[in-house]
């Protein structure tokens, strides 16, 4: 039983100090935020949030006098946890179809393209996303999925944006706007 | 007092609090990729719509935020002590310590409940009951959304964490642990200290930076 004992001797003032740190660093981030740095906002905030949180883990939860094993164990949560943020903020935010123009500014260039005007590359863009998004409905020939000839491309684009709710057929408002478009220009394509 | 007997399957006292917390530590690592997915979704869509976070966050109170803050950080510290007054041998002291966290974890929640209430009221919850208007921003929903999922899921571990408490507290007062065992003690301990540790980064994302 001496090793139970081990980390246990004069520990009781540690956490006093431990409990004040905290207490502290709590002000220090609130009083933080009153102020503005900019980007650097969030990093002093997560780099409070990192030490109180190393103060908890080390001392309240012992894990400094802890086995290795389990400090092991405990640390690669974190690496998975950064795996996970990792690939998948890559993904979102490196890939340009998933931008969403309408808040990041990603796609200002577009602005400049008139995506309203068919081109064959848009067309093309469109069949692709055509195969993913729209075909589980939109069958080819089937008849439940079906477009109406005479419908603008504006509304077709309308109509990807809002989605039909009398048809059950959702919005596809996070596609991004040229893609949107690329689409609308293929389903224009089919009925001619 | 009742003696604890270690279970035939372990060599010692020491080897079986050992197994006990590996499995521990373990079960936090899940808990930690379970709030994980929360917190990789508040990160992109933080990245996607930083002006929409920025203005919702103003839509929190700050300071009912900060109470909680310093009513679990003051829960963890008792807790702690409970723990070392277990280990020497005081459960009297342990169990007063026992009483004060729990109280602390009730005061979390009804800081908590007023959140909601309030927020309920205003028209916060998603889908088909969001009906506030303050903001203009059309995915307005999707950062209450993510508020009440995080702090929910983050409330119900308060509301185990308590549960586990009681337990423990009721065990002390019967004269169940000693510094010869204390494994309940020692790890409902750690699993309320990752609650408190969870709550350290709940609070700056939700209610500071905006």
């Amino acid at each position: 039983m001496k090793k139970f004992l081990r980390y246990l001797e004069g520990h009781e003032t540690v956490y006093i100090t431990i409990w004040g740190m905290l207490l502290v660093l709590t002000i220090l981030t609130v009083w933080v935020s009153y102020h503005n740095f900019g980007i650097m906002n969030i990093v002093v905030a997560m780099l409070v949030a990192t030490i109180k949180g190393s103060l908890v883990c080390l001392y309240f939860m012992h894990l400094k006098y802890d086995n290795k094993t389990n400090q092991v164990v405990f640390i690669s949560a974190f690496v998975f946890l950064a795996i996970f943020v990792g690939l998948v903020g890559s993904d979102v935010f490196f890939r340009p179809s998933v931008r969403y123009p309408e808040s990041s500014g990603h796609l200002a260039h577009a602005a400049f393209e008139d995506l309203s005007q068919s081109t064959p590359e848009l067309v093309k863009r469109g069949q692709e996303l055509f195969k993913v998004h729209c075909i589980a409905c939109h069958a080819l020939g089937h008849a439940s999925g079906k477009f109406k000839s005479e419908i603008s491309s504006q509304k077709i684009y309308e109509t990807i944006v809002k989605g039909l709710s009398d048809a059950a057929m959702p919005s596809f408002s996070d596609l991004g706007e040229k893609e949107r478009w690329a689409l609308t220009h293929y389903v224009d394509s089919l009925k001619k | 007092m009742t003696q604890h007997v270690v279970a035939e399957h372990f060599e010692s006292a020491e080897q079986a609090f050992e197994a006990s917390k590996l499995g521990l530590w373990l079960f936090l690592v899940t808990e930690i990729l379970l709030f994980g997915g929360l917190f990789v979704l508040y990160i992109v869509f933080r990245g996607l719509y930083p002006e929409l976070f920025h203005e919702a966050s103003h839509h929190l109170n700050r300071t009912l935020g900060a109470l909680n803050t310093v009513v679990l950080i003051c829960s963890s510290f008792t807790m702690a002590l409970a723990v070392s007054r277990v280990q020497h041998n005081d459960s009297k002291k342990a169990a007063g310590l026992l009483l004060f966290t729990f109280l602390c974890g009730l005061t979390f929640m009804i800081v908590k409940y007023c959140e909601y209430t309030h927020k309920i009221h205003e028209g916060l919850l998603p889908g088909v009951h969001f009906s506030f208007t303050e903001m203009a921003h059309p995915k307005a929903p999707l950062f209450f959304s993510l508020y009440f999922m995080m702090t929910g899921l983050h409330g119900l571990h308060v509301l185990v964490g308590m549960g586990l408490i009681a337990w423990v507290l009721i065990r002390t007062r019967r004269g169940d642990f000693s510094s010869q065992y204390f494994t309940p003690v020692e790890l409902t301990g750690i699993y309320w200290h990752l609650v408190d540790l969870i709550w350290i980064y709940l609070f700056p994302l939700l209610y500071l930076i905006g």
